[in-house]
């Protein structure tokens, strides 16, 4: 579905993608990590066709990116940037969910249908009528989600979806990623917060000055202790003990971890 | 730099019975909210996204109420001295501001420049200036990014910078409003470290805001909740981190989790610490 | 355009003798040709200037700025050119009127290009301008490339939701324009809202005598280059 074909991307000068491949298939949850500067973000851009390789290609679809026009991937490709103020500006929540949605061309009938649904999906129907700029930190961010999910693209990007966000609002971008996946489509998140992504445990690229380093599933690319540290990321604590302990299978989670001290502590 | 005092401890901030509504709101964002925070220690608080961490922030550096309008009652100490009876250039002598947007808060072309900026316009003496200037860049080890302009720094290099046109002032007390969200783990952690070193070295007291529990746990002496605008909890880190936190929205890490349900009545903050005691059993 | 117009006219690090001088010197000559520009209607007199300009910016170690600027120039110069000659005015003539524009911009290209933000605020200063004013100067130059990066981004996530900048049509192409410029606008004010608290945390307007830690030295060297370029401009113009 998305092929990444040995891309390079330079930026003024600055080589940023330094011979990146790789597949996604239909439906995966695939999670690019890196520290900051690490391409992640730039990738992401590459997929849904705002910014074209220097060298190499990036297939969606089966179509190379670099002839198709951008809103005709984006039709297809939603992505959530990591800064709800660099979109939002619509006079109210429902006019913020239908603009992407009369840029695709949806009738009248199509539009009020998803802004409504959406709406409801994301708890969003009181503030409907509210300027997106009123809302607080976490709404903004669901609010940037459903104007996405509202056209329903097949795959969603998502860019750092947990900077500055707290405890209950990542669970309930948890909830919303694993809900995505659910319905069948393809998920992409760019962050470096490992921590985030543990009871998830997608399949996992890390990325580091713009190469691959890794890519495998969160669980198993966190036995390579190094892996991590070459990309300039802190390791989950979890990942951290089981290497520390030696063990085979990291814990997916604090009780798994307790059981597992307990049996080590036997020996 | 004076070196760190062990004498007399006066109590860094003391907050009593703060009140806040900001202007036009029904809802207060602080509600008599009480606490001390002894000389030379550092403070992680903590709550949910809306629970007025920021709003007791702003009040602490007087932004509230000479820049907020709103209902105001209580009172803020800095230094045993009223904050009410502070000017903006005595307040930002005694206490330092460090915001979340590395951008922001950064007006100069040069890294020198800026942190010269603040003694420019308290109109500090030139031969003075120069040698806390030279300090400070020693301090944080910024002697290589000196005459960089800002804009070929990284967001945790101009974060860096923008606490050293703080630390010139020589406040005793910071005032960090998550300096760390948009910075990766590794460069946050860079962050906490230095904290950390002004705390142990020159003595100054940190308040700091962060949702990452397991990036400043480490170096936290206590540990504030809030929730809906009071104070829920106030201790230090190990006995705060006894209580449930989770009920008011604050996700403990998962090293924290596990020697819970292990029944730990102590908890070591970092995983290597804790292989280290169990190893040593 | 955009592209040229950002390089020709924002500071960027260089180093060369000319460079090194005191800003009073390099904002002079920037001046008096800036001045030479206006003044001089005789085309012949336009060329001479330039190669001035040019021999300037080529010692300077600036020269592709200033090719930046001329690629700015040469549309505008040509546009002028081609009116006055629509006009019937003499091909002389509206070479002559569509060379003492691009000498402007080049000019004013070279003025942007040899002084940094912080020589700025030393003139400014020096000329004894209120306080507010220079740093309103300083912190504008250092603020237009932020709002740069800002602009491409705010333009990515709404060509992302499938917004269409490509259209001819000028009425479509300005209502396109409101996803970008409320955002901008958006983010300008907030950013200034933060600064302002940011800078009163910082003491400013504390003192009505802020101190003033930058220093040039005004040398033999500046005097004599000051002079030269004086002289050969006197001579182009009179």
């Amino acid at each position: 579905m998305i092929e990444v074909n040995d891309v390079y991307f330079s930026y003024s000068d600055y080589l940023v993608l330094n011979g990146i491949s790789f597949n996604v298939k239909m439906g995966e949850v695939v999670a690019v990590v890196g520290a900051n500067g690490s391409g992640k973000t730039t990738l992401l851009k590459h997929l849904n066709g705002i910014l074209k390789p220097t060298r190499g290609s990036v297939r969606v679809f089966g179509k190379e990116t670099r002839s198709a026009k951008i809103s005709e991937i984006a039709r297809k490709v939603g992505l959530v940037m990591q800064n709800p103020d660099h979109q939002l500006f619509a006079g109210s929540v429902n006019d913020e969910i239908g603009f992407a949605l009369r840029n695709f061309g949806f009738s009248k009938s199509e539009m009020d249908l998803r802004i409504r649904t959406v709406l409801e999906e994301f708890g969003l129907y009181e503030l409907r009528d509210r300027p997106p700029l009123s809302l607080s930190g976490g709404e903004k961010k669901r609010l940037c989600i459903a104007t996405v999910m509202a056209w329903e693209p097949e795959i969603i990007m998502l860019d750092e979806p947990t900077v500055g966000q707290d405890a209950i609002n990542k669970k309930n971008i948890r909830e919303i990623i694993n809900r995505i996946s659910e319905s069948g489509r393809t998920v992409i998140i760019s962050t470096h917060d490992l921590e985030f992504l543990w009871p998830i445990n997608p399949r996992t690229i890390v990325i580091s000055h713009g190469k691959l380093l890794a890519d495998g599933y969160l669980r198993a690319v966190s036995a390579e202790e190094q892996t991590f540290l070459s990309a300039n990321l802190i390791p989950p604590q979890l990942a951290e003990l089981s290497s520390e302990i030696g063990l085979k299978e990291p814990p997916a989670d604090a009780i798994q971890a307790a059981e597992m001290i307990k049996k080590w502590q036997k020996i | 730099m004076p070196l760190k005092n062990t004498k007399c401890k006066l109590n860094a901030v003391e907050v009593k019975s703060l009140s806040f509504y900001y202007a036009g709101s029904s809802r207060p964002s602080l509600q008599n909210v009480n606490f001390e925070l002894k000389e030379g220690s550092i403070l992680l608080l903590v709550g949910t996204s809306g629970c007025g961490k920021t709003t007791l922030l702003r009040a602490i550096v007087g932004l509230i109420p000479k820049f907020y309008e709103g209902k105001y009652e209580g009172t803020v100490y800095l230094n045993g001295k009223n904050l009410n009876k502070m000017d903006m250039p005595e307040i930002s002598q005694t206490v330092g501001y460090l915001f979340q947007n590395p951008d922001n808060q950064l007006f100069s072309h040069t890294v020198e420049r800026d942190i010269a900026f603040g003694l420019e316009n308290l109109g500090i003496e030139k031969e003075e200036a120069v040698k806390r200037i030279e300090d400070v860049i020693k301090m944080l080890s910024i002697e290589h990014i000196r005459n960089k302009p800002i804009y070929e720094l990284s967001d945790g290099q101009k974060q860096i910078v923008a606490l050293a046109g703080i630390l010139v002032l020589r406040p005793k007390l910071l005032v960090l409003d998550e300096p760390t969200s948009l910075l990766d783990p590794k460069t946050a952690m860079n962050i906490m470290n230095i904290v950390k070193l002004l705390r142990d070295k020159y003595g100054i007291s940190t308040i700091i805001v962060e949702h990452r529990l397991e990036l400043a746990l480490e170096i936290s002496d206590y540990i504030m909740v809030m929730d809906n605008g009071s104070v829920k909890l106030f201790d230090t880190t190990q006995n705060a981190l006894k209580n449930d936190l989770y009920c008011y929205g604050v996700s403990v890490p998962p090293v924290i989790q596990l020697q819970k349900a292990l029944g730990y009545g102590s908890f070591d903050l970092t995983v290597k610490d804790l292989i280290r005691k169990l190893s040593a059993k | 355009m955009a592209k040229n117009l950002m390089k020709a006219y924002v500071y960027q690090e260089r180093n060369s003798w000319f460079l090194r001088r005191d800003p009073r010197t390099k904002i002079m000559i920037s001046l008096m040709l800036i001045l030479a520009s206006l003044v001089i209607f005789n085309f012949y007199r336009s060329i001479i200037l330039l190669a001035l300009i040019i021999i300037i910016s080529i010692f300077a170690k600036i020269i592709n700025k200033t090719i930046r600027s001329a690629l700015v120039g040469i549309p505008f110069s040509a546009f002028i050119f081609l009116t006055e000659v629509i006009a019937r005015y003499s091909w002389l003539f509206s070479a002559s009127l569509s060379i003492r524009f691009f000498n402007l911009v080049i000019s004013s290209s070279l003025f942007f290009t040899t002084l940094s933000p912080d020589e700025i605020e030393f003139i400014t200063r020096w000329i004894k301008m209120p306080r507010d004013v220079s740093f309103v100067v300083v912190s504008s130059l250092r603020f237009i490339p932020l709002l740069a990066t800002d602009l491409n981004q705010i333009v990515e996530v709404q060509m992302s939701r499938g917004l269409d900048l490509e259209t001819r049509n000028p009425v479509k192409w300005l209502k396109n324009s409101l996803p970008i410029i409320i955002p901008l606008i958006v983010i300008s004010v907030l950013r200034s809202q933060q600064m302002a608290e940011a800078i009163e945390l910082r003491g400013y307007g504390a003192s009505k005598k802020p101190t003033q830690l930058l220093e040039f030295k005004f040398n033999v060297a500046d005097l004599a280059l000051l002079l030269l370029i004086f002289v050969l401009v006197l001579m182009i113009t009179v």
